[in-house]
Order: structure tokens, then sequence, then C-alpha cells
């Protein structure tokens, strides 16, 4: 019967358990990954299944680690993602997670734009570490980007978002989110992508400042608008900006870019082991 | 009947987009205003009338990120 194993189409002897797959196909293997759920070495595959074999502690080549990187992903989710492309205006607190949960999921390519150098107040929010204090936030970026998943394509703009450039610097991306700081610069943003191409989606993030109140926190769509946050919390004297509630904001904007790029999660990937490994997931 | 948000507005004769900022008496000055689904600019919300059966989204722009 055909499987797929490690992302090839395979041949699978009929009955074989994966652990006896495993001393043909990845000798050694110690982690058995079917259909983007770990289950025991003794499951039973089926003609059609996804298998994933891991040698725990093992560095893989890199053409192995795309592969490796997928396996607890929904079937299909990476061949999709690979061919997307998505645009971060902005990479403080918001745009630095965007980038690295989209990197993780494999995303094909991510156009970063940001002025600014790393300083250490960033480091209570932002994806950076102390031995990157100085550096151009995007070279700092691409640097942990290619440390987590080698394969994204980096495409990287050290100038200021102005009007005047927004259309040239993501005329290419399939998503663009919004990653500012400050309101002005939002609508900045905002007012230039909109005249520059209606029809992009645009994912913003808006209203995360303090701390708690994680059932305020809400996305909101509007056409081809998206707003994550609870559009109320502003960043003042008095009220700061944490990894927490910044956290969470930029991971339900990562989420929403992946449903724009996939469509809703109705199960498309699942279908193959609904009624058998549920229990194990 | 006039919407905004999913909230209906008391329609008001030759309503402008900067008369339905200033009746919902909107605390942020920074605002996306989209009627109907269009993208409306910031410079046109004193001449961009509304009508009265519009459904109107406007969303916060709120500093922090």
């Amino acid at each position: 019967m055909k499987c797929r194993i490690n992302e090839r189409d395979v041949e699978v002897e009929g009955g074989i358990s994966l652990g006896e797959a495993a001393e043909a196909h990845c000798p050694g293997a110690d982690l058995f990954i079917l259909n983007g759920c770990p289950v025991a070495p003794t499951t039973v595959p089926v003609e059609g299944d996804s298998i994933v074999f891991i040698r725990r502690g093992a560095t893989p080549s890199l053409e192995e680690l795309d592969v490796l990187l997928a396996a607890r992903h929904t079937p299909g989710v990476h061949m999709r993602l690979k061919k997307a492309c998505v645009g971060i205006a902005g990479c403080g607190g918001l745009g630095s997670t965007v980038a690295l949960a989209l990197a993780r999921v494999g995303i094909g390519r991510l156009v970063l734009a940001d002025f600014d150098v790393v300083e250490p107040s960033n480091l209570n929010r932002q994806q950076y570490y102390i031995d990157q204090i100085g550096m151009l936030k995007v070279d700092a970026l691409e640097a942990t980007i290619a440390r987590v998943n080698p394969a994204v394509r980096v495409e990287a703009w050290s100038e200021k978002l102005v009007p005047t450039n927004v259309a040239s610097v993501f005329t290419g991306v399939d998503v663009l989110v919004e990653a500012f700081d400050r309101a002005d610069q939002k609508a900045m943003l905002v007012d230039a992508a909109m005249k520059a191409f209606p029809d992009k989606p645009l994912v913003l993030g808006s209203g995360m400042a303090g701390w708690g109140g994680n059932d305020r926190l809400r996305t909101r769509v509007s056409g081809t608008i998206t707003v994550c946050g609870d559009e109320t919390n502003e960043a003042v004297p008095g009220r700061g900006l944490m990894a927490p509630r910044v956290g969470i904001v930029a991971h339900m904007q990562a989420n929403r870019v992946m449903e724009l790029l996939l469509g809703p999660d109705d199960g498309f990937g699942s279908k193959l082991v609904r009624g058998r490994f549920d229990e194990t997931c | 009947m006039l919407k905004v948000n999913g909230e209906p507005l008391k329609y008001v004769k030759d309503m402008t987009v900067s008369d339905v900022i200033k009746a919902k008496k909107f605390s942020f000055p920074l605002l996306i205003v989209k009627i109907d689904g269009v993208y409306i600019p910031r410079e046109s919300y004193d001449a961009t009338p509304v009508s009265d059966d519009a459904t109107i989204d406007i969303i916060h722009l709120i500093s922090g990120g």
C-alpha cells in the first residue's frame, strides 16, 4: 500500500506496525508521527497515511529538517504555506512574534520592514536577545528565523515605511500584517495599503496594553481587514506593553494569517484520522 | 437602518462620516472607516455622505505593539 513517509511516497507492506516500518525506512527512529499526531510504534498505518519518523536528539540535514519540522502540522498545511508570502510592517512586539510563529509553521517567504535597532527595553516583549542589542531589528530577526527554519526566504527592508513606499515594499505579499507600535503609524500603513491594494487581506493589531482581560481580546473582520486586540487598552504613561498580552495578540494575528491562507479549519487534514486516532491527539 | 459596528444609529438628514464619528463619541482619534465594505480615507470624512441604510464598520487604531 502507498503511504507518505517523511514526505516521500513509499510502498509499505500492509498490516505492519510503524515500528516495523521504521526498521526499513528510518532505522533508529524513536518518535512516530501519524497524520500530525504522535502515536505508539505498535500503531498500524493504512493506505494514504502520512507518516514521519524522527530520531530524537539527532540534528537532521536541511532537507530532512523541512519535513520533520512539519511533522506535527495538520497534514497538507505545510505544502500550502510554503507557497505563501506574508508582509510584516514593523518588527517589534507584534511583528517579531508573528514572524517567528509563521516561520515555525513553514511559511515560504516573509517580507519584514522596520528601520529601528534592538534596544534593551524591547526585550520585555519582543523576540530579540541581549547579544542582538544594537543590531537592526530586521537583521536580528532574520538571523533568529534562520535558527528556527532556514527554509524560510526572508526579504528585509530597513528603511522607514512611509506612504510612498508601502506599495512597492509589499506588492508581492499574499497577506499584510500591521505590527507597528504607534497609532499614527498604524493609520499611515492602513491608508497606504488600502489605497494601493484594496483587495489584499490586512491583519491589524489594536489594543493590547496592560495585562489580564484575556476574554476581551478578540478578532473582528470587516471585509479584507481583520483587527485583533481589545480595541480599548492603549499604551500610555501608566499602562505598559508586556510580553503575555502583546504575544497573545501577535499570535491571534498569525493565526488569522493562517486562516486567510488556508481557509477555515474545517478538518480538511484530519479527515484521514477521524475516528481512528482522535483519542491519542 | 443605519448600523455602526452592528448597532443601529439614528440617521440625520445630510449625515456625513464625520457626523457619524461625532455621534458615536469615539474616544480615540485614529480610526478606520468602511461603508458597505468600501474604505473611506481620512481626508474624505467631511465630504462623504452616509445613507440611511448604510452598514458602517469603524475600527479604533490604538498605540501598542
